[in-house]
């Protein structure tokens, strides 16, 4: 588990749009031991969809522009890949479910093809073997083999969400990105892709980052899980560090804005108020506006990131004193 | 596909019959002797009346019209009031020249507008999707017989390098074709770059990426395939409009095609010709939409998989009465 499959460190993602520039991503570190699975959380807008297609070098081009940082990718800078580079590293490496299933498949390709496309793109195989390849595939994630040649309107929205699952996973690649697999779909099929997941994380031994709003999903599916605000990492931790011991504000709203069923009194809390304007970002603390326990100095100086213990990890001042030195010293 | 073609033929036969009654009610029912028409201002009415008798103009409505229709069977459209030539063999002798100029102007059209279309879109805003928008733009709002006039100032005259007039060889297609052309070009470049623009937007461009696909084959394969209806809805537009003639082009190269012939049998009031005309264009635009819906299904798989499920109801049905 030591070896690292992702490191990301102080990365900065901007959009140059005409009504100027969103600073979506700033300065985001985050990394992935082999054979994890992380969950990075946040609310709408915080920055998931963006730091994922940084991964993959997928931004929106012109606009979505990398102003800092560096990606590594099993010891290698994706940043300074060339384009040939790149194409063979999508798909084979790493690959993404995106986040809408509905759009995200060609309507006048058959899903079949467009998994063989997958497959032919990093083996040198035959037409017939790749077909055979992706039959294989949709079996896999309990589509009849023989809807093969059919195309993506003659399928279900659960249905198109397993065929991209399928067209990501049909390389085996090493790190799998999947951005709210399951937001579209209802309860019922919701679980199955969730086990169907699993199960391919397992006979696999991809990596994976799962991208969600969904605690739920999270605790299912995660060993570690990064809380995004406003394009920053507020909390990182194991899944107990996080479910069990949350220490920023924001983590501490997200549990208490969930409905508990053992204590079925308590009400849903949202977090109060909206997250700023990403364009405009404050010079303090992001969360500053909206958090209950804040002081003076917070809307003053950007907090710093506190090491609680080796893993886990805040940003935020009132964590500060309660860093990894003195555990240890407590310890 | 078969079944669906063949329907869509035996479905053109109502339409062009309805033509043929719409135009020639409006002819035989508009203002003007047509015997006086031929004879001219200097006949007696003596001879008037006897050519119209000759003629069968004297005949009720239905009868005239009956017998048309009987002509028109055996590929017969009646003389020409004017000269007295066959309508049918006028139109035939000059419809490969129409068809050749309005081929290849829409063809070198085309294929130019749609490349320059593609790489204005995924380039957007760079220095060639502005000449390119700015071209289309200019394409759009010059008027074509100008155009060919300075073309044929400028390359016939000037530099001497082209024929100004005639349409005897590819020597002489050049100048008629680019003016015929231009402004094919700016629309099919307009609407190659808008529907491009939606198509590279889509989310399943950026699944082709990420599978590591080539940019070329994600432009060509992926986002071409998908913005192609509306362009071939455009073109089969335009080429049927083309194969009408192009009376101002015809006229500024002295082209011996059908629009000039059309419209001068309209101020001539020649019916026969008028008549077998508007019939053979409304022919022709039924054929090449025929083929911008065999097109349309070939492309996109929402279209021909509607049929084909229709199609494989009717065989269910089929079985079901035959049980
Ligand atoms: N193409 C774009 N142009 C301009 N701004 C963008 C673009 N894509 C995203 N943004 C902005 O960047 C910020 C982060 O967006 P992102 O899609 O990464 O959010 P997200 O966390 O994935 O949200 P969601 O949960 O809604 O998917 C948002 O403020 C969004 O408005
Ligand atoms: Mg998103």
């Amino acid at each position: 588990m030591d070896e690292k499959i992702l490191e990301i460190e102080n990365l900065a993602v901007e959009y140059r749009t005409d009504d100027g520039v969103v600073k979506a991503v700033n300065g985001l570190d985050l990394t992935l031991e082999k054979g994890g699975t992380l969950g990075l959380v946040g609310e709408t807008g915080a920055g998931k969809t963006t730091t994922a297609l940084s991964i993959m070098r997928l931004l929106p081009d012109p606009q979505g522009v990398i102003t800092s940082g560096s990606i590594k990718f099993a010891g290698q800078d994706i940043l300074s890949l060339s384009k040939g580079e790149l194409r063979k590293m999508r798909g084979q490496h790493i690959s993404m479910v995106f986040q809408d299933p509905m759009t995200s498949l060609n309507p006048i390709l058959t899903v079949g093809d467009q998994i063989a496309e997958a497959i032919r793109l990093h083996e040198k195989i035959s037409r017939a073997e790749a077909a055979v390849r992706a039959q294989s595939m949709l079996e896999r994630v309990g589509i009849p083999p023989n809807r093969y040649s059919e195309y993506p309107h003659q399928f279900s929205g659960g249905m198109k969400q397993r065929v991209v699952i399928a067209i990501a996973l049909a390389c085996n690649p090493q790190l799998l990105i999947a951005d709210e697999p399951t937001t579209a779909l209802d309860v019922t099929i919701q679980a199955q892709v969730l086990a169907l997941m699993n199960k391919l994380k397992n006979d696999f031994e991809t990596s994976m980052i799962i991208i969600t709003h969904d605690l739920g999903v999270v605790a299912e599916m995660c060993d570690r899980v990064a809380i995004l605000y406003c394009g920053e990492i507020v909390e990182y931790g194991s899944l107990e560090d996080i479910f069990d011991h949350p220490e920023h504000p924001y983590t501490k709203g997200l549990f208490s804005s969930i409905p508990d069923l053992d204590t079925r009194a308590s009400r849903l809390t949202p977090i109060p108020g909206l997250a700023p304007d990403p364009s405009r970002l404050p010079k303090g603390c992001k969360f500053a506006n909206r958090c209950s326990m804040k002081r003076p100095e917070c809307v003053k100086t950007d907090p710093p990131v506190v090491n609680l213990d080796d893993l886990h990890r805040v940003k935020c001042l009132l964590a500060q004193g309660k860093d990894a030195e003195q555990h240890a010293t407590l310890g | 596909m078969f079944r669906y073609i063949s329907r869509r033929i035996i479905m053109m036969i109502p339409v062009l019959l309805g033509v043929v009654f719409v135009i020639f009610t409006i002819l035989y029912f508009s203002p003007g002797d047509p015997a006086r028409t031929i004879l001219g201002v200097t006949a007696t009415e003596q001879e008037v009346q006897m050519l119209s008798e000759e003629l069968g103009l004297n005949d009720p409505y239905g009868v005239q019209l009956f017998r048309y229709l009987k002509d028109l069977l055996r590929g017969d459209m009646g003389r020409s009031y004017k000269n007295n030539k066959s309508v049918s063999a006028e139109i035939l002798q000059r419809f490969p020249t129409t068809l050749l100029l309005a081929t290849l102007s829409i063809l070198f059209a085309a294929v130019i507008a749609i490349v320059a279309g593609i790489i204005s879109a995924i380039k957007q805003y760079s220095v060639f999707d502005n000449i390119v928008t700015g071209f289309s733009l200019l394409g759009i709002s010059i008027p074509n017989f100008w155009l060919g006039l300075m073309l044929i100032i400028l390359v016939s005259l000037h530099w001497r390098l082209l024929p100004a007039s005639g349409f005897y060889g590819p020597r002489y297609w050049i100048l008629p074709l680019i003016t015929n052309g231009v402004g094919y070009m700016a629309g099919i470049m307009r609407i190659t770059r808008s529907s491009m623009l939606e198509v590279i937007r889509q989310d399943y461009i950026r699944t082709a990426r990420a599978k590591g696909q080539r940019e070329i084959v994600v432009i060509l394969k992926h986002a071409l395939r998908n913005a192609i209806i509306p362009i071939i809805t455009l073109i089969g537009l335009q080429f049927g409009r083309a194969l009408g003639g192009a009376v101002l082009i015809e006229t500024v190269f002295a082209i011996p095609g059908l629009g000039k012939y059309l419209v001068d049998s309209i101020s001539a009031k020649d019916i026969p010709v008028i008549q077998g005309g508007v019939l053979f264009l409304a022919f022709l635009f039924g054929v090449v939409n025929l083929c911008v819906d065999i097109l349309y299904g070939f492309f996109d798989p929402r279209i021909s998989s509607q049929y084909r499920r229709k199609k494989e109801k009717a065989v269910k049905m089929h079985a079901k009465q035959a049980n």
